[in-house]
């Protein structure tokens, strides 16, 4: 009778059974795949629930455990993928850290994936650390043929490469992330890209690339017609070593994208020399080329220019890249004019002057919305590979680093010297400012100053102020008050730090 | 966020939206915030329903007044379209807490109203909640009824470990890691690779094929050279190194689900004779023999692969008649949509 009793309370108290199928099919997607199989201990109910989840997430790892345990979980893998609901696999992300040690399996295993008509394929590869294995790890030739997959992620590092067949491959490929992982051979990655993707609308590359090789230079050359968003996110530099003299290895990097309806492009530490043939196509780019500093190489000076005019014809442009402001290559390699420009965000780092912005408001006729962010923090050279890599990393986080370090404030004179001549943007369509990072430095106050007496179309100023304290605030906020301004309806609003 | 600038509130005409629950009582609800559910907005405009008291819409069964009240603040805050994901995130975890029993009441109505992002938001909490813990814990957790027999809950444990083909898989893979070893150890001297590793597969497709007599593996494919290469395999060479491994694979996890072969139960006896000893190679067999057995087992892979979808069909009917309970799924079963930008 009393388990009777216990059966009845738990029917009257147990909800997440009642749930349809589907929902709960849908929760134990988001576990991973032994979670999800163990609910098969729970009750009937559950008895093979877990053979509907779609989606396989399967992490192994040999240096937990002795031979034994790895064992066990790889026959649990085996035995997931036998036993399973004959449905497809809808994604497979796959974490292994040990391949030496599941080598055949791995194969195996990406292979019925495949069969299995995968869409979502997401494959993290590792050796285990200070290993000496030599061995090399193709991915199955099956993947590039796979008339499925949608999305594919994968690491690439020395011990596993991705070697497309023929000259077209992935068929329905929409979406590929590619991490690279030092030290990886170059030619291994632009043998990656030696087919055509026909579908390909979103790339991204990110991780580090290492050290190039006495004469070794990498040629991406991406063939990818459907490309509409690109980002460029990895460095070359000796992982080892990220302060060697020699530096990065940018300068033996070319990129060279056929995709005339690229929309979007994103660059991020690495000023490799870029080539896109997407003059009419392209909406935004942004770059953050951190390291690049006034006073570098005239080289890197060169590239950039070549790379403004690549993307002449962008209508959202956001810039970091404090070698812009540098006076003598201003003046040696004038700015291209951007026509389509309507809205900037220029990125000043502490160590850059103002220089940038009266170059970049000249350049840009027909500007509408400006946001200038001012105080980023700046390292010394090439110590930004620590910055986290994340897909989606919110740029704002960059406010806490405001905060000034070990960097001698005193020591960096920020002078605002307005231009002979008053930017036509600022006449006649600048509508909206925005500005970030603001300390209420004299400078920055000039600088802002100048922006509201000549911007004759103003409409709002909004000041994002790193001040936390609130008299601070008011005193700010009374200077400004007093400021001529251009325009009659423009509005000032101010927006303090969340505490 | 203090503002410099005071914000004019204009007085406006807000319209509600009747809705009414199961259980009979009724509630207005502003129209926008009414609006984001999705079947709620579907119920408005193909049927024009809600407008007043009399037409209030009614809600599905699982949506009581008191989750209705959730769910709509729920909507209120994420309707507004200025939102920053930073804030978005930040309501969601505040509104994600609370006790199990009202989030799966929760998700369930959210389920019902097909308001997407908020079964995610709960599933994944949900989820949260199960993952890492023993069967005992989340039965605790969620009430669960402990209706499975002693004998059911070993089951599963026992047939990971227990299972004579995964057993003999995991030997065979641990003996071509060993020779792995041994190989990168002798790395100067130049040893023709003899495929011990072939052989090793061969054994198992002749013992499920029914054990042709000699149980003793034989040379069937080419080399695999996988694990000397050099970092810079030349084309050809490695495609037919990944060619063969696909075979191999496919050819093993194909021969897994021979499930139904009439010969598998003496196939349970015959993995106890043959003898799996590690450093057992065999290696002198008659030329003819090999060729057979070659041949034979390329057949019966071949086999396996072109009728392997009929094939897995019968095996599972079979072999899962015992678990299979009828389930309804909607669909491929999955409520789980592609999104081209799922980022990390």
């Amino acid at each position: 009778m009393d388990s009777n009793s216990k059966l009845f309370k738990a029917w009257i108290e147990d909800r997440i059974s009642g749930l349809p199928d589907a929902i709960v099919v849908h929760i134990l997607s988001f576990l991973e795949t032994r979670y999800a199989v163990q609910t098969c201990l729970l009750s009937h109910r559950w008895n093979n629930v877990w053979t509907y989840v779609p989606n396989l997430e399967v992490h192994v790892n040999s240096l937990k455990c002795g031979v034994d345990q790895h064992v066990r979980e790889s026959g649990l893998v085996d035995r997931v993928l036998l036993f399973r609901n004959l449905s497809n696999i809808h994604k497979f992300h796959l974490a292994c850290l040990g391949i030496e040690d599941y080598f055949y399996r791995i194969d195996a295993w990406i292979c019925t994936a495949i069969r299995r008509n995968v869409v979502e394929l997401e494959l993290d590869l590792w050796t285990t650390p200070s290993n000496s294995y030599t061995g090399l790890l193709k991915l199955p030739r099956s993947i590039f043929i796979c008339k499925t997959l949608v999305v594919l992620k994968l690491v690439l590092t020395d011990h596993v490469i991705a070697i497309p067949p023929d000259s077209s491959c992935f068929p329905s490929l929409k979406y590929l992330d590619v991490q690279l992982c030092h030290p990886v051979a170059a030619k291994s990655l632009a043998k990656l890209f030696s087919c055509r993707y026909s579908a390909l609308e979103e790339l991204i590359i990110h991780g580090n690339i290492g050290r190039l090789r006495g004469d070794e230079v990498l040629n991406l050359n991406i063939s990818a017609p459907r490309l509409k968003r690109l980002q460029i996110r990895f460095c070359a530099v000796p992982e080892d070593d990220p302060y060697a003299t020699d530096g990065g290895y940018e300068y033996k990097i070319f990129v060279n994208a056929n995709a005339p309806n690229l929309e979007e492009f994103n660059v991020k530490y690495l000023l490799a020399s870029y080539t896109l043939n997407s003059v009419k196509s392209l909406s935004k780019v942004e770059l953050k080329l951190k390291g690049l500093h006034a006073g570098e190489n005239l080289y890197f000076a060169d590239r950039i220019h070549k790379l403004f005019a690549e993307i002449v014809n962008v209508k959202c442009l956001s810039v970091l890249a404090s070698i812009v402001g540098d006076p003598d290559i201003a003046y040696q390699y004038p700015m291209p004019t951007f026509n389509n420009l309507n809205q900037l965000e220029l990125r000043l780092q502490t160590c850059c002057s103002w220089q940038s912005l009266p170059i970049f408001l000249n350049a840009s006729p027909n500007l509408e919305y400006l946001v200038l962010e001012n105080n980023i923090n700046c390292r010394a050279h090439g110590a930004d590979i620590d910055d986290a890599d994340d897909g989606d990393v919110d740029d704002s986080d960059d406010y806490d680093s405001h905060i000034s370090d070990n960097y001698d404030e005193d020591d960096l004179v920020h002078e605002w010297s307005p231009p002979r001549v008053v930017p036509i943007c600022l006449l006649s369509c600048l509508k909206t400012i925005y500005l970030r990072g603001f300390r209420g430095r004299s400078d920055e106050i000039e600088v802002a100053g100048y922006l509201l007496k000549h911007g004759k179309v103003l409409n709002k100023v909004t000041i994002h102020t790193s001040n936390f304290c609130e008299e601070s605030v008011m005193e700010l906020w009374q200077t400004f008050s007093r400021l001529p301004r251009g325009s009659k309806t423009c509005e000032i609003e101010w927006i303090l730090p969340k505490l | 966020m203090s503002e410099g600038v005071m914000a004019v509130v204009k007085p406006e005409m807000k319209s509600y939206i009747w809705l009414q629950t199961a259980d009979g009582s009724i509630q207005q609800v502003e129209e926008e915030v009414a609006m984001f559910c999705p079947m709620i907005c579907r119920e408005i405009l193909q049927t024009g329903m809600g407008s007043s008291k009399n037409y209030a819409i009614s809600l599905p069964q699982r949506v009581n007044p008191a989750v209705l009240g959730l769910i709509l603040d729920y909507c209120r805050f994420h309707q507004v379209p200025g939102r920053s994901n930073k804030e978005r995130k930040t309501f969601d975890e505040k509104f994600i807490r609370m006790d199990t029993k009202k989030l799966c009441e929760l998700t369930s109505a959210a389920d019902s109203l097909q308001l997407k992002p908020l079964v995610d938001l709960t599933s994944r909490a949900l989820a949260r909640i199960i993952e890492g813990k023993t069967p005992e814990e989340i039965r605790e957790t969620f009430h669960l009824p402990d209706d499975l027999t002693e004998e059911e809950k070993l089951e599963p444990l026992r047939n990971i470990t227990d299972d004579p083909r995964i057993r003999l898989l995991n030997r065979l893979y641990a003996r071509k890691r060993k020779e792995l070893k041994e190989r990168e150890k002798l790395k100067n001297v130049e040893v023709e690779q003899e495929c011990v590793d072939q052989r090793s597969v061969d054994d198992l497709l002749t013992f499920i094929n029914g054990g042709n007599g000699d149980s003793k593996g034989i040379k069937t494919n080419k080399s695999k050279k996988k694990n000397r290469r050099r970092k810079d395999p030349t084309k050809d060479s490695s495609n037919n190194v990944n060619g063969n491994c696909n075979k191999e694979s496919e050819t093993l996890s194909s021969a897994f689900h021979d499930e139904s072969r009439p010969s598998s139960s003496s196939n349970l006896q015959d993995c106890t004779i043959i003898d799996f000893d590690d450093g057992d190679v065999d290696d002198d067999l008659d030329p003819a023999m090999k060729e057979q057995l070659d041949r034979e087992v390329e057949d019966f892979a071949r086999r396996l692969n072109s009728d392997w979808p009929e094939r897995m069909q019968e095996i599972l009917s079979l072999g899962q008649e015992r678990r299979l309970a009828p389930i309804n799924m909607n669909g491929n079963g999955s409520a789980r949509r592609y999104k081209s930008l799922d980022r990390r």
